[in-house]
């Protein structure tokens, strides 16, 4: 398969996609081969080692974000009676994973008239017979719960069953490009396998409509379907999806619906109906107020039918700015990163800006070139050295990171440094109050120190009235 | 020093004397009160602002408000306020709403700052902050989709980049759920000597890029509403089946059921082969005989090898049904996408 997407519009088709490892249990065996050379020691070769790898997929059933498309669409009702029903699966060696014997695909579909046989679901022991159970290989004693299908009478079975050739016949992998189409990121590759089947839905005769069940089947280990004895009961599939649609005579296809899709520039009504937007082009909405009281207000979307730009309505009872603006707020807040990055910007923006305007008033106060002259006329040697600019650079980054960092803003309580202030004064004054206490025993005291003592000992006695309060919380945060 | 106000009150006074000489010089008409902040931002940025701010915006918060500039994370009520606005089985067309958006991304940065030269700043850098989602405008599906990674992108530049006008489409059908994944392409022209009805568009985009306008976002908002954003205004639309779903079908004529002939690229060559159907005792209706089908083909065209199920695809393919929009012919802009074709 080429790495190259197909050009749009075109379609690459192989007959399958194999698998580097098909589904199942493998036992790893590895050994150490030992080769003695001359003059040493023989040693003995290290015992071989196991390791079980399980290759696992679906195999019970098959989720629906494994199904791209299914055609005909689910509980769909039209013209398909010439179309082949078929599944696209996004996973392209889905098919070739469980293969039988021979590489015949695991999976074929079956389209199922009424009448011709049901679902039944329950557990695989149960429902399918011991010979089927026991030949599904890595099972041991699992009994997971299967819907299976069960068709009425053997010959109708033998009919509908497509033979060996047939099953890898209707398997084939189709490559397209999926630049144009809103497959969401999940599947990108542009690769699908596609399971045919082997039925035209057609209109049963003299009816308007026909429902069919059109039935995914697994055939994994299912030699025993083509090999029924006659006078047996026909063997049950196991069912891995199914789904329901309605054959009618005429409508429900793609061209149909998309020939009768009704087309206006956004704020139409629907055909025939009363006019929706007024002349500025917004919406009566239902509003409750603060004192729940339901009043009518407008509101005008970002989606215009019409072209030109008009600005925003601006009656007061008219919510497209305010809507507009809090939506952005809310997106916004929601986006952690994007406020991350965004008060960063801002923080980086104002220290830039604030660099500048320090180095312009700098530029100012210093004057150009002349004032460094004159200075150094004076006799300051070292000045003389200093050119303008080192000068200027030197003093604001100390000015800059003087002013210092601001508060984390979605961190720290504003309140939170007027709390640390006060914190750090009462622990002043702590250690004030421990000086005071050990100040008799010290013989030596300048006249300086003992005003210095006086005016502790003011603060010492004032620390000590707040002692007699309730103990607050300290600064031992 | 003769510096009499701070650095920082010197900064203040410089953002607001841009700004109060921007509002000035813009429209006195009387605002909604809630409206008022928004009014204020795009004033800013009707005169050149953006100059003021020196260092780039990020590239994420381009990218993000490029992203909600294409409506990403926008719910659904804010698009359609009313159910009535897209009935059932209906597709309309519209341009986006730049006063909105604007409004949009205003809430949005204002996110960022806490005091009032954070919220000066916001105002003055909204045009750049308009250039930046602009710029990143056409990578946002790439990133969506896992073509390249924000980090891959080139720092935006600072050079204008012209601002696309996003025009789209919100279609409500069966045909978004039973189809998943249909083809879409717009064309900047609809005059049919430029895009033939049945042309091929890689060879038309190969001719004349110019004639396709790019997508800006498809996405299924919910499995029946589809919302697709053009950058620009397409004046023709095509939209196709899915190419991965392509019906699997036969003819149907007088005589039965008949499959075409067809070679290694697709094109019909010799006369339809007829379907052969199983036949026996107890048989079901209408069960086409595959293998037989394939020695049928191999018969009227032998290929190397045996018809594989690649081969026989070819021959059942149906060509996908491409549904073209256009609009009425005349100079007039606005989008009456009222005329179809098949």
């Amino acid at each position: 398969m080429s790495n190259t997407p197909p050009n749009v519009g075109a379609i690459r088709l192989h007959d399958a996609a194999l698998p580097a490892l098909p589904g199942g249990l493998y036992r790893l065996t590895s050994t150490v081969e030992v080769t003695r050379i001359a003059g040493n020691a023989p040693l003995g070769a290290p015992p071989p080692r196991e390791t079980h790898i399980r290759v696992a997929g679906p195999r019970w059933a098959l989720d629906d974000s494994e199904i791209a498309t299914r055609h005909p669409p689910e509980n769909a009702r039209g013209a398909f009676w010439d179309r082949l029903p078929h599944v696209s699966l996004g996973r392209r060696t889905l098919p070739w994973e469980r293969p039988l014997a021979d590489g015949t695909p695991w999976l074929a579909m079956l389209v199922v008239a009424p009448g011709e046989g049901d679902l039944a679901s329950g557990t695989l022991r149960g429902l399918l017979p011991p010979a089927v159970v026991s030949a599904l290989p890595d099972l041991g004693t699992d009994d997971p719960t299967v819907r299976v299908l069960k068709i009425h009478t053997l010959a109708a079975f033998q009919a509908l069953l497509p033979s060996r050739a047939d099953v890898r016949l209707l398997a084939h992998v189709r490559e397209v490009n999926v630049a144009d189409t809103a497959l969401a990121g999940s599947d990108d590759d542009g690769s699908f396998a596609v399971v045919t089947a082997n039925r035209l839905p057609i209109l049963a005769p003299g009816t308007q409509t026909t429902a069919y069940l059109a039935c995914l089947v697994s055939l994994e280990s299912r030699d025993d379907v083509w090999t029924v004895p006659a006078g047996a009961a026909p063997p049950p599939l196991i069912v891995l999806a199914s789904w329901n649609f309605t054959v009618s005579a005429t409508g429900g296809t793609f061209e149909e619906l998309a020939r009768q899709l009704d087309i206006a520039p956004f704020g139409a009504p629907a055909a025939g109906g009363a006019p929706l937007l007024d002349a500025a082009g917004t919406v009566a909405v239902d509003r409750v107020g603060r004192t729940g009281e339901r009043t009518g207000a407008h509101y005008r979307g970002p989606l215009l039918g019409t072209r030109g730009d008009q600005p925003l309505p601006s009656a007061p009872d008219d919510l497209s700015a305010p809507a507009a603006v809090e939506l952005g707020r809310l997106l916004g807040a929601a986006d952690g990163r994007f406020l991350r990055e965004l008060v960063a910007w801002h923080r980086a923006d104002e220290a830039a800006a604030r660099a500048e305007t320090v180095r312009a008033s700098l530029d100012e106060s210093l004057g150009n070139g002349a004032g460094r002259e004159r200075r150094s006329a004076r006799g300051g040697a070292p000045a003389a050295r200093l050119s303008n600019a080192a000068v200027h650079d030197a003093l604001s980054t100390q000015l800059v990171q003087g002013a210092g960092p601001r508060a984390e803003l979605w961190q720290v309580h504003p309140a939170a440094q007027t709390l640390a202030d006060r914190a750090a004064r009462r622990k002043q004054s702590a250690v004030k109050k421990r000086v005071t206490k050990k100040g008799p025993t010290k013989k030596s005291t300048t006249k300086k120190s003992a005003t210095k003592r006086g005016a502790t000992r003011r603060i010492a006695k004032k620390s000590a009235a707040k002692a007699k309060r309730p103990r607050q919380p300290r600064e031992d945060r | 020093m003769t510096m009499s106000r701070s650095a920082g009150a010197l900064l203040l006074a410089g953002r607001l004397e841009t700004l109060l000489r921007v509002s000035a010089a813009g429209s006195s008409a009387p605002m909604h009160p809630n409206a008022r902040a928004t009014s204020a931002i795009v004033a800013a940025d009707a005169g050149d602002a953006g100059a003021a701010t020196s260092t780039p915006l990020p590239d994420y918060v381009g990218h993000a408000l490029a992203r909600w500039r294409l409506l990403h994370d926008v719910p659904f009520r804010y698009l359609v306020p009313d159910a009535r606005l897209l009935p059932m089985e209906s597709i309309r067309f519209f341009t986006l709403d730049g006063a909105w958006l604007d409004a949009l991304a205003a809430g949005a940065l204002a996110m960022g700052g806490a005091g009032t030269r954070d919220m000066a700043r916001s105002r003055v850098m909204f045009s750049a902050a308009r250039q930046a989602a602009d710029a990143h405008q056409r990578s946002v599906r790439d990133v969506a989709r896992g073509r390249i990674t924000l980090d891959g992108l080139a720092r935006t530049t600072g050079s204008r980049v012209a601002a696309d006008v996003v025009s789209g489409f919100i279609l409500r059908s069966g045909l978004v759920s039973g189809w998943p994944g249909m083809q879409l392409r717009a064309w900047a022209s609809d005059d049919p000597a430029q895009v033939p009805p049945q042309a091929d568009p890689a060879v038309l985009e190969a001719a004349d890029p110019a004639l396709v306008v790019p997508i800006l976002r498809l996405e299924r908002l919910s499995p029946s509403v589809l919302l697709a954003l053009f950058a620009g205004v397409p004046r023709l639309l095509w939209i196709e089946e899915p190419h991965h779903g392509v019906q699997y079908g036969v003819q149907v004529a007088a005589g039965g059921p008949t499959v075409a002939l067809r070679n290694e690229a697709g094109q019909d060559v010799g006369p339809q082969i007829p379907v052969p159907m199983r036949a026996g005792p107890g048989s079901v209706p209408s069960v086409v005989n595959v293998s037989q089908l394939a020695h049928a083909l191999d018969t009227a065209r032998p290929l190397a090898a045996p018809r594989g199920s690649a081969a026989l695809a070819l021959s059942l393919l149906q060509a996908p049904a491409r549904q073209r929009f256009s609009t009425t012919a005349g100079p007039a802009p606005a989008p009456t996408h009222r005329s179809r074709a098949t």
